[in-house]
């Protein structure tokens, strides 16, 4: 490719480029180094030094501070609650929007139209607008502070079943088609014959989920008391505040919290680039 | 023409309605109880002086509540807030995606790392980029902006508490958001960038159009649907914002960085107060909605 | 193995579209019947009536006598070859093979059995193991085949299954489907564009035109007497010539007037047309196959003359394109060694006796040896 819309590319003007971009990026990621950096200092040398260059240098490195958050609160099980919590509303959201928009494209029954157009009209309804009643409708009737209530709520999703439904729509029809010719009815169908030549799909409504559950803080923080279920994000909340303030300990946390998705990221980055896109796309 | 009575009258497609029920009973019931039935509650609510685990009956006020919202001055902020939270971050975000994107879409080996990197903090939770970036706000002159800030200015920057600081905290908010949500603009524009053909350039090089030429006549048109689509998203998460106010200012100082959804939080969770917290979503969904609509229309009026 | 059979079959979609009208047909069993005509005429749509992909508006469809017209495909235990073969992806040509006896739910042994015989039988057995995507087109065609008969099916119905290949394989796989057809003895329905695989492939072909049924009978026959200008200009390469005329009487019987020239009705002709005589002064149409038309040098009555516009030569024949003074361009089909008149030159043509047809100004053939099954 060449410059497309500069004239195409020379020397010098890569230069520039390779220098703009580089001093962006080094200032964006400039907090996570001193994060990262922080982590492995002891507490007493994060604060003076953070006005320093040393900064981002961690003097007297050790992990005493990622022990010191294993020690503090039961980090494990607050990983581990995670973990469960969006694999959870990942893979039963998979399974339950996946059906839902087949349904929609590729089947006629009673109701349909209707039921499209609610699934339509629910895609501006961001999750804030109903957080406080629902949490009101579960708290009336006793649910709280455990798995599925963190869970429950989010499987079904208007933004999933969206995607599903125009990747189900274009999907050709003439293989169905044979399929039923074949003799398939339609469950086989949709699993012997469009599912596994979705796998693209199902992969971006995947990241996308997880994208947008991973960081959930203020639900949590509604139907939640003790660590027993708590998330990450709420987790580390909650270890900001408890005495005393230690920032070394904080980050390693931080750090804790995020290199698993960190590595999961950097290794599918482009499942996670071209998800996002997706949705941009569909936008 | 209609299919006569007594001729087959039904599509093979059509399944048995139990099939069908089987595959989309699930997720429409889901949507059903956990997202058209709060909805309606909150609205119901907000018609009401209900408050939660109270032993008062509760009953039917009307608009009683948006009365109570549009006198209240915490709210009126919080509106306030919510806006210029949004007519800030919009551009500022924006702008910076939009640059990144041309610079990587020009093609130059290792556009990976460079994506990576600005790509990495929308994988962060907002939960824990508020708590990192507190360190950075650290008060006193060894707070790391705050030395930042004094190199830069050679000296004429005086230490500031950001995150109480009436004047800073909304800004220092501002930041930290820009800096989680640029990387998601910037993958979706440099996907708009990338699908406007090259032809398309060349065409106007040889019609003599120079960079800023082609830059007005090919990419900006070229974009104007991804640009719509973050414009709105961004506009919308503007009017979301509650966790990091929630985690580093509580709203404050006296409500410089309150918004709508932390009110609707507080009221609903430390109040009790769920009818006034109701009719805040209310007020909050009328101003996405309006948001999402606007977006349409644009995105819609502006394909002929 | 069974006769199909449509009845009155009317099919209407939803946006008003009246794709088949009043359709009548019926395949024998065990016969090879081929379904023409140009695109949108409604011949892929009654293929899909058959297989149960499309439900129909109006009539009846027989499958071995039985209606099956309410029932879904999964029942009628027909099979279709798909214009885009329409191969499982993720799945190896074994595996598709296999499919449909797996949705039948035959034991995996005598699957695998039946999906072998059937692989040998096309001459697939080296590509088992591969996957759709990396076969040729031929080869994918011949999977999709494969599939569709690995069920031994009552029916076989194809959808311009050789439309995507070059023209060499075509004609390859068209002896291929005729060999395989005759020896399975499976009554099939094949449906094409191409009036020269119609031609040589079906025991019976029927023309359709704008959904509805022109004429249907030996391929032979329809060119030999086309029922219709439709089917008339339809087949043959170029199509029947077709020039407006008006009858009149003539010293030795029924003539036709086109422009200056009198061309007689030929005897056996008339013999075969109703009450000829008493139609002077009738406005018709005639029909002359290019190869009926013939340079000649002396201008008696019977010929027609006009301008050379254009000559094509084909390696085996030459055609000659004659303007003839109402506007109308005569095809003519010359041997290559015939000497015929050059572009610019006037060009006098004799007629073959016998092969003149004549059309009435509706466009239906007054001959009554032109008729359809």
């Amino acid at each position: 490719m060449s410059g497309r819309w500069q004239r195409p590319t020379s020397v010098p003007s890569q230069a520039v480029t390779y220098l703009a971009l580089s001093v962006g990026a080094l200032l964006w990621i400039a907090p996570i180094l001193v994060m990262l950096v922080a982590s492995l200092k002891p507490d007493g040398l994060v604060l003076p030094e953070a006005g320093t260059l040393r900064a981002l240098v961690p003097t007297d490195a050790s992990l005493q501070n990622y022990e010191d958050v294993f020690r503090r609160v039961p980090f494990s099980r607050i990983l581990l609650n995670s973990v469960v919590i969006n694999g959870a509303i990942v893979a039963g959201g998979l399974v339950v929007n996946s059906t839902a928009a087949y349904a929609l494209a590729r089947m006629r029954w009673p109701g349909r139209r209707v039921a499209l157009a609610v699934v339509l009209a629910l895609l501006v309804l961001p999750f804030e607008a109903i957080a406080v009643p629902l949490f009101y409708q579960t708290t009336m009737i006793g649910w709280r502070d455990d798995y599925l209530v963190q869970i429950v709520p989010f499987l079904a999703s208007a933004l999933s079943i969206y995607l599903f439904y125009t990747f189900f729509l274009g999907f050709p029809v003439e293989l169905e088609d044979a399929a039923r010719m074949d003799g398939a009815g339609p469950w086989r169908i949709f699993l012997e014959i469009v599912v596994p030549q979705a796998r693209s799909v199902f992969a971006t409504v995947a990241i996308v989920t997880f994208l947008l559950h991973w960081g959930m803080y203020l639900w949590p923080l509604l139907v939640t008391n003790g660590p027993e279920v708590r998330p990450l994000p709420l987790g580390i909340a909650a270890f900001r505040s408890l005495p005393p303030l230690q920032w070394g300990d904080i980050m390693a946390f931080a750090v804790l919290m995020v290199a698993p998705v960190v590595v999961a990221f950097l290794a599918l980055q482009r499942w996670f680039v071209r998800g996002v896109a997706m949705t941009g796309v569909r936008g | 023409m209609r299919a006569r009575a007594g001729i087959l009258s039904s599509d093979p497609r059509l399944v048995s309605a139990r099939t069908a029920g089987l595959m989309a009973g699930p997720a429409l019931l889901g949507l059903l109880l956990f997202v058209a039935t709060p909805f309606l509650l909150a609205l119901v609510l907000s018609t009401t002086d209900a408050r939660m685990g109270s032993p008062l009956p509760t009953g039917f006020v009307g608009l009683e509540q948006y009365r109570r919202l549009l006198a209240s001055e915490s709210f009126r902020h919080a509106l306030v807030n919510n806006a210029w939270f949004a007519a800030v971050v919009v551009p500022m975000q924006t702008g910076l995606a939009l640059g990144a994107a041309l610079l990587l879409d020009r093609g130059l080996r290792g556009t990976v790392v460079f994506r990576v990197a600005f790509f990495l903090p929308v994988v962060f939770p907002m939960a824990m980029i508020a708590v990192v970036w507190e360190l950075l706000y650290a008060p006193g002159p060894d707070g790391a902006l705050n030395a930042l800030l004094d190199v830069v200015t050679f000296g004429a920057w005086a230490p500031r508490d950001f995150l109480r600081d009436p004047i800073l905290a909304m800004p220092s908010l501002i930041a930290l958001s820009i800096w989680q949500g640029m990387g998601f603009q910037m993958v979706v524009l440099l996907a708009g960038l990338q699908a406007i053909p090259d032809r398309l350039y060349e065409a106007a090089a040889l019609d003599g159009a120079g960079a800023w030429g082609r830059f007005r006549h090919i990419t900006l048109p070229g974009l104007r649907d991804p640009l719509t689509f973050v414009v709105v998203i961004t506009a919308i998460l503007a009017f979301r914002v509650f966790d990091q106010v929630r985690i580093l200012t509580r709203g404050g100082p006296h409500d410089r960085t309150t918004t709508v959804m932390y009110e609707a939080v507080t009221a609903a969770f430390a109040r009790q107060q769920i009818a006034r917290s109701a009719a805040m979503t209310v007020v909050f969904f009328v101003l996405v909605l309006a948001v999402s609509l606007l977006g349409l229309a644009v995105a819609r009026r502006r394909s002929r | 193995m069974a006769a199909i059979e449509l009845r009155s079959v009317d099919k209407v979609y939803p946006g008003g579209r009246h794709a088949v009208r009043s359709f009548d047909l019926t395949v024998q069993d065990g016969e090879l019947l081929v379904l023409l005509g140009p695109s949108g005429c409604g011949k892929t749509t009654v293929l899909r009536l058959i297989a149960g992909l499309e439900s129909l508006s109006r009539g009846e469809i027989l499958l071995g006598g039985r209606r099956v017209e309410a029932e879904p495909p999964q029942r009628r235990n027909v099979a279709m070859v798909f214009q885009s073969y329409a191969l499982y992806g993720h799945m190896t040509v074994l595996q598709n093979l296999e499919f449909p006896l797996r949705m039948r739910g035959i034991a995996p042994d005598e699957r695998r059995r039946r999906a072998l015989e059937v692989a040998e039988m096309l001459e697939m057995g080296n590509l088992l193991d591969a996957r759709p995507t990396a076969l040729s087109g031929g080869q994918q065609q011949r999977v999709a085949m494969g599939r569709a008969l690995v069920r031994e099916p009552q029916a076989f119905l194809l959808d311009e299954p050789l439309s995507n290949l070059d023209a060499r394989l075509r004609l390859q796989l068209r002896g291929h489907i005729r060999r395989l057809q005759a020896r399975l003895g499976i009554t099939t329905v094949h449906v094409t564009h191409d009036q020269v695989e119609a031609l040589s492939l079906g025991h019976r072909v029927a023309v359709l035109h704008e959904g509805r049924l022109q004429q249907v009978g030996a391929g032979q026959r329809l060119y030999d007497h086309p029922a219709n200008t439709f089917v008339a200009a339809f087949l043959g390469q170029p199509g029947m010539n077709l020039l407006e005329g008006r009858l009149v009487a003539a010293a030795s019987g029924m003539a036709v007037r086109v422009g200056v020239s009198i061309l007689p009705v030929p005897p056996d002709v008339a013999a075969h047309v109703r009450r000829l005589n008493e139609r002077a002064g009738e406005k018709i149409v005639l029909g002359l196959r290019p190869e009926a038309l013939r340079p000649s040098p002396s201008e008696a009555t019977g010929t027609i003359a006009g301008e050379v516009h254009a000559v094509e030569s084909l390696g085996n024949e030459r055609l000659l394109y004659v303007t003839v003074e109402e506007g109308a361009t005569l095809a003519v089909r010359l041997r290559p060694d015939d000497e015929g008149p050059r572009p610019g030159e006037t060009a006098t043509l004799a007629i073959e006796p016998g092969a003149v047809r004549l059309f009435d100004a509706s466009g239906r053939a007054m001959d009554e040896r032109a008729r359809t099954d």
